[in-house]
């Protein structure tokens, strides 16, 4: 993990140790932008443009303090009206009753909870990248990780919203919480759907802590730079002045008086990790849970043991390419932003698509073997009519989207072209869609052939649907234009100035502890 | 950061990076003696004994396969792993991985016994006890005995093939330097671990799952590969923290290594309880008679304390113990620990495997016989391991990034 | 360059301040310090820089028995509520399981065990830090505002026993301060 840029680390590479000959080979010429090396002994700089501390901290600031550009207004008005026709169905639901929606007798599941399962899977890669590559010392992921968390966020809103307004009268709501009453009923602890709220809620507010913890040092940074513009201010409108003002408060009021001591770091760093700690276990519980719901009934289909690390996967496969989807524009948006999320970056992400997407193929596989396997004809037939039944253009799709098109990727081409991997992201997402809508329509055939049906979505299920990418967009764009996008302090502390051993007195205090 | 320290080429040097010529000779040869001798007395059980006792034996034996197999593969995952994602801390720690994941031959020759007298054990293969078995008939066109031998070579031959061209790689760069032999390793880890995953899952299908050949769970692969993956981590740390006793990689292999491979066993040590939790959670949710029979027969007042021991052995006690960092730092803590979820690792397989041994329907009662005939395999193959630690530098002497492993640091 | 002796303002000092230029300039100002012997100082930081709790000699952060803490508390309050509730207060067959099994309340338990975890580590972080905090004297100086930009700082606390307004200054400037100020009180 280094951060010393290529020349110097060629240069100085390995003092002492014979750097060997290269066998009449030149140096694989470096591709774009300087972070796509191939040479093992060559370790890619993280931050381009040689920044400093002052211009990491302009620029990342300038996107909050400037006014965005005329897309962000139009992109805001847009998401918010997708999000307003969203609320609207969902009002029209409350007061009408779930009969709006296309549910019927084999299938009592539906869109909502494809969409819930699709949702909090796309939350996964967030916490995946602030805490499973934190612990793996992935230094990359500083420059993502702020964003990949906040979508985590909205995502999980999105997400919990479904299960939400699918009970019906969610007036009584508060049923599913243990929360003692006159009737002295509590709620059923044996069921998968009540795991659900607690694992939701509980990845809801760590992540919520797991952000906003990460945020406090960059709020900071930002109250200081309000306060200061605000000692300087002369003149002004006296508009601006309150704007100025109202700044400086929310932002002194968010960054809860941190004052960058050392002290403090100390706790912090050590908290952070911890959390990261806890996060991990928690973001593979959150979707094993959830495909307990489906796998502790005995549909056939649903009722197969892969379930929980294949939901998983499946989950960071779909998050993956939903923060590609994400930031490749916002890379092409914003200026300065291709200095931290480097080609690198990007190439990575993609290599970690086709990981969990093969993972996923891999127990696609798995899954149609153990069902013909099982010698079980209900397995079977489940397994059959996926594939070859009335939903086999689905089945097709999701074939296709998540095992095929990530496969894409093993060209350098193909993870080092943006646009061509916005594409592929777009197609990813579609296609984990379609694994949850697979996995759900497999209540249209189940034991009793007489009992079959149909599920096909009203005008409200999809309404809700693209009302859902609305409220999210919506809040992905408050989140651009007011709060930090990228970890100022985490960008910070991986470029070679934050080394406070130079390279020379490196070996002083060295392997003293051992 | 990737500054080599400045007495790297000392620390470099052979008598820091190899051990002597016969250094650990004599117990290795002990190991081996002992294991062959172990191996003998259950060979003269088996012939001695009645059916059953050759049924215990081959069991017991088959355990012992399965268990430095899954090391080997266990072994060779970690390299490709750590190839594929440039690891650089690791540099000074991957021989030794190399040095388990080269003994796949060893497991080969070790498999012979078990391919010859299968039939013993997988019951499947017995056309007694298939007869009219319409659920066999069903998986018949993969359950046959011709095609299990076809896919043991498959599986052997990409092993044998993927771990030969990796720890060549590792040890032709010793000589010549190349430092492109590395990005080779990398490019060929990454269709290597498809092909990993693959082979890993049929093969626990193949030679774990099919013993009891009725039972099927999708996971299966996965338990097989969470089980060894810890077991080849914690096997790494406790050979660095034995030749760091033997006084050589000062400065190589540091506490910060440890502590990282402290933290794989941790973390794998979770992995396979969260794994081995939702197998079981899932069969005994469903509670439907095809499955749960798996965990019934282990559920026995015979197993069921092996079971309990399982759990607390290869869970619970590993996770609050390697759970504070100063005791994963601390070098006899770990060494313990690494040697604890080796045993419980083996009592892992053990379990899977010899539960399946039955005679009229009767279940057998562990004997003197199962250790003999599991330690004989696991004794030789750590024997034989000792040598070839010995046989070659215990480091990457040219790898591109062993300045980077050497001041390798965990700051939090 | 400004010295310690330039107090402006009334109010005795609250400490005095010491700019640095880089964070090896002020990691090893640090080693200083500490090995002067002082015990009420901090450095400030944009970034959490390595090694400076060695630097400093600061003692291992409580972080761990705080979180590990809430975790078993969490854990086990989470379990008893479960089983307490399924199996004495409101018992009720359900798919035929026994009513106290500890399997269908693994996940809950473990999910509560994080979330006062994370509750431990988010909550504890502050407490242990003293925040939040309204104002602290530092803040008035505009120089300090740089700490959260590029600029790294040494404070000595005037309570520290071993504190002297032009010892500790000069203590600073010789560990290679750019700048060395006195804080005021407030």
């Amino acid at each position: 993990m280094s951060t010393v840029s290529p020349d110097e680390l060629t240069t100085e590479r390995l003092a002492g140790l014979e750097p060997g000959p290269v066998l009449g080979r030149e140096l694989d010429p470096e591709v774009g932008d300087g972070t796509l090396v191939s040479d093992p002994a060559v370790r890619p700089p993280l931050v381009l443009g040689r920044r400093d501390f002052r211009s990491i901290t302009e620029t990342i600031c300038s996107w909050t303090e400037n006014a965005p550009g005329r897309w962000w207004t139009l992109a805001f008005l847009t998401s918010s009206t997708v999000a307003g026709v969203g609320t609207l169905m969902i009002l029209y639901l409350i007061v009408t009753g779930v009969g709006v929606w296309g549910l019927n007798n084999p299938v009592g599941w539906g869109w909502a909870i494809v969409n819930f399962v699709w949702w909090v899977g796309i939350g996964h890669a967030g916490t995946l990248i602030s805490a499973i590559l934190c612990i793996f010392k992935q230094k990359w992921r500083t420059s993502i990780n702020r964003f990949a968390e906040a979508m985590t966020i909205f995502a999980v809103i999105c997400a919990g919203m479904f299960p939400g307004i699918h009970v019906g009268r969610i007036w009584f709501a508060w049923f599913l919480f243990p929360i003692p009453n006159s009737n002295a009923i509590w709620p059923n602890f044996r069921s998968p759907l009540l795991w659900d709220v607690f694992a939701v809620g509980t990845y809801f507010t760590v992540s919520l802590l797991f952000w906003y913890m990460g945020m406090i040092p960059d709020l900071a940074t930002l109250r200081d730079r309000a306060v200061r513009r605000l000692r300087a201010a002369t003149g002004g409108g006296r508009f601006e002045l309150a704007i100025g003002k109202v700044r400086a408060l929310a932002y002194g009021l968010l960054s809860l008086g941190w004052r960058f001591s050392s002290r403090h770091w100390q706790n912090y760093e050590k908290a952070y990790i911890l959390l990261a700690g806890i996060a991990t276990p928690l973001v593979l519980s959150v979707h094993s849970v959830v495909s307990f719901d489906f796998a502790t009934a005995i549909i056939p289909g649903w009722h197969t043991t892969i379930f929980p690390p294949y939901f998983v996967a499946g989950a960071i496969f779909s998050g993956f390419a939903m923060v590609l989807t994400l930031l490749v524009p916002a890379r092409e948006l914003y200026p300065g932003m291709k200095d931290f999320v480097t080609m690198r970056t990007l190439e990575n992400m993609c290599k970690i698509i086709t990981v969990t997407g093969s993972m996923v193929g891999f127990a696609y596989i798995t899954e149609f073997f153990i069902a013909w396997y099982s010698a079980s004809s209900y397995e079977q037939q489940a397994f059959i009519i996926r594939a070859m039944g009335p939903y086999w253009w689905a089945y097709g799709t999701m074939f296709l989207c998540n095992v095929i098109s990530p496969q894409v990727f093993w060209l350098k081409w193909a993870r080092t072209t943006p646009w061509f991997i916005f594409i592929v992201s777009i197609v990813v997402n579609i296609g984990m869609w379609f694994e949850r809508f697979v996995i759900v329509t497999t209540l249209s055939s189940d034991f009793l052939p007489g009992s079959w049906g149909y599920y096909s979505p009203t005008f409200v299920d999809v309404l809700t649907f693209v009302g859902s990418l609305g409220i999210f967009m919506t809040l992905f764009l408050l989140f651009m234009r007011f709060l930090p996008m990228l970890a100022i302090s985490e960008v910070k502390n991986v470029i070679p100035q934050a080394d406070p051993h130079g390279p020379t007195d490196h070996a002083a205090d060295e392997r003293q502890g051992d | 950061m990737a500054h080599a320290p400045a007495n790297a080429a000392a620390l470099l040097s052979p008598a820091n990076t190899t051990l002597a010529r016969d250094a650990g000779r004599l117990p290795a040869i002990g190991l081996v003696v002992l294991g062959v001798a172990a191996l003998a007395i259950a060979v003269a059980g088996a012939i001695l004994g009645d059916d059953t006792a050759k049924k215990v034996a081959l069991a017991s034996y088959h355990a012992g396969f399965l268990f430095t197999l899954g090391l080997s593969l266990g072994s060779m995952i970690l390299v490709m792993i750590l190839h594929q994602v440039n690891a650089g801390w690791s540099a000074t720690v991957r021989r030794q991985l190399e040095n388990v994941m080269s003994l796949m031959p060893l497991c080969l020759a070790f498999f012979v016994p078990v391919a010859v007298f299968a039939p013993l054990i997988f019951h499947w293969m017995d056309p007694h006890h298939t007869a009219g078995d319409v659920i066999y008939d069903a998986k018949s066109a993969y359950l046959n005995t011709p095609f299990f031998y076809v896919r043991a070579a498959a599986y052997f031959a990409a092993w044998l093939i993927l771990s030969r061209m990796l720890d060549r790689h590792s040890v032709r760069q010793d000589a010549d330097g190349d430092r492109f032999r590395t990005a080779k390793a990398r490019r060929m880890s990454s269709y290597g671990l498809l092909i990993m995953a693959l082979t890993a899952a049929f093969a626990g299908f193949d030679w774990m799952m099919s013993l009891d050949y009725h039972w099927f769970s999708t996971m299966f692969g996965v338990y097989f590969f969470a089980g060894f993956i810890g077991a080849a981590t914690s096997l790494c740390a406790l050979l660095l923290i034995l030749l760091r006793n033997a006084g050589v990689m000062e400065g190589l292999v540091t506490r910060e290594h440890l502590h990282d491979l402290g933290k794989l066993m941790f973390g794998f040590t979770v992995f396979w309880a969260y794994i081995g939790f939702s197998q079981y959670f899932l069969i005994w949710y469903g509670n439907i008679p095809e499955e749960t029979m798996w965990f019934q027969t282990r559920r026995t007042d015979l197993w069921m304390p092996y079971s309990v021991a399982l759990a607390f052995g290869r869970f619970i006690v590993p996770f609050l113990i390697l759970m504070p960092r100063p005791w994963r730092r601390s070098p006899l803590v770990l060494g313990v620990m690494a040697v604890w979820i080796l045993g419980f690792h083996a009592l892992d397989t053990y379990w899977v495997v010899r539960p399946t041994v039955e005679t009229a329907g009767a279940e057998v009662a562990p004997t003197w016989l199962d250790i003999v005939a599991m330690a004989g395999p696991i004794l030789i193959f750590f024997g034989v391991l000792a040598m070839r630690i010995a046989s070659r530098p215990l480091v990457p002497l040219k790898d591109p990034r062993l300045g980077e492993a050497m001041v390798h640091k965990n700051y939090v | 360059m400004a010295t310690a002796a330039a107090t402006a303002g009334a109010g005795r000092a609250w400490g005095v301040l010491a700019q640095f230029d880089s964070p090896a300039e002020v990691y090893h100002a640090a080693e200083k310090v500490r090995d002067a012997g002082y015990r009420k100082w901090d450095v400030y930081a944009p970034i959490p820089i390595h090694g400076i709790d060695e630097a400093m000699g600061l003692r291992p952060s409580k972080m761990g028995w705080i979180v590990g803490t809430c975790a078993a508390l969490g854990a086990s309050g989470g379990f008893l509520l479960q089983w307490w509730t399924s199996a004495v207060a409101y018992p009720m067959i359900v798919h035929g399981k026994p009513y106290g099994a500890w399997e269908p309340f693994t996940p809950i338990t473990f999910e509560l065990g994080v979330l006062i975890a994370g509750f431990g580590a988010v909550f504890g972080m502050l407490a242990v830090n003293g925040l939040p905090r309204w104002h602290h004297p530092l803040f008035s100086k505009e120089r300090f505002l740089r700490a959260s930009d590029d600029g790294f700082f040494i404070a000595v606390d005037a309570r520290d026993p071993k504190f002297d307004e032009s010892a500790t200054a000069r203590l600073l400037q010789e560990a290679g301060a750019s700048a060395v100020e006195t804080v005021e009180d407030e």
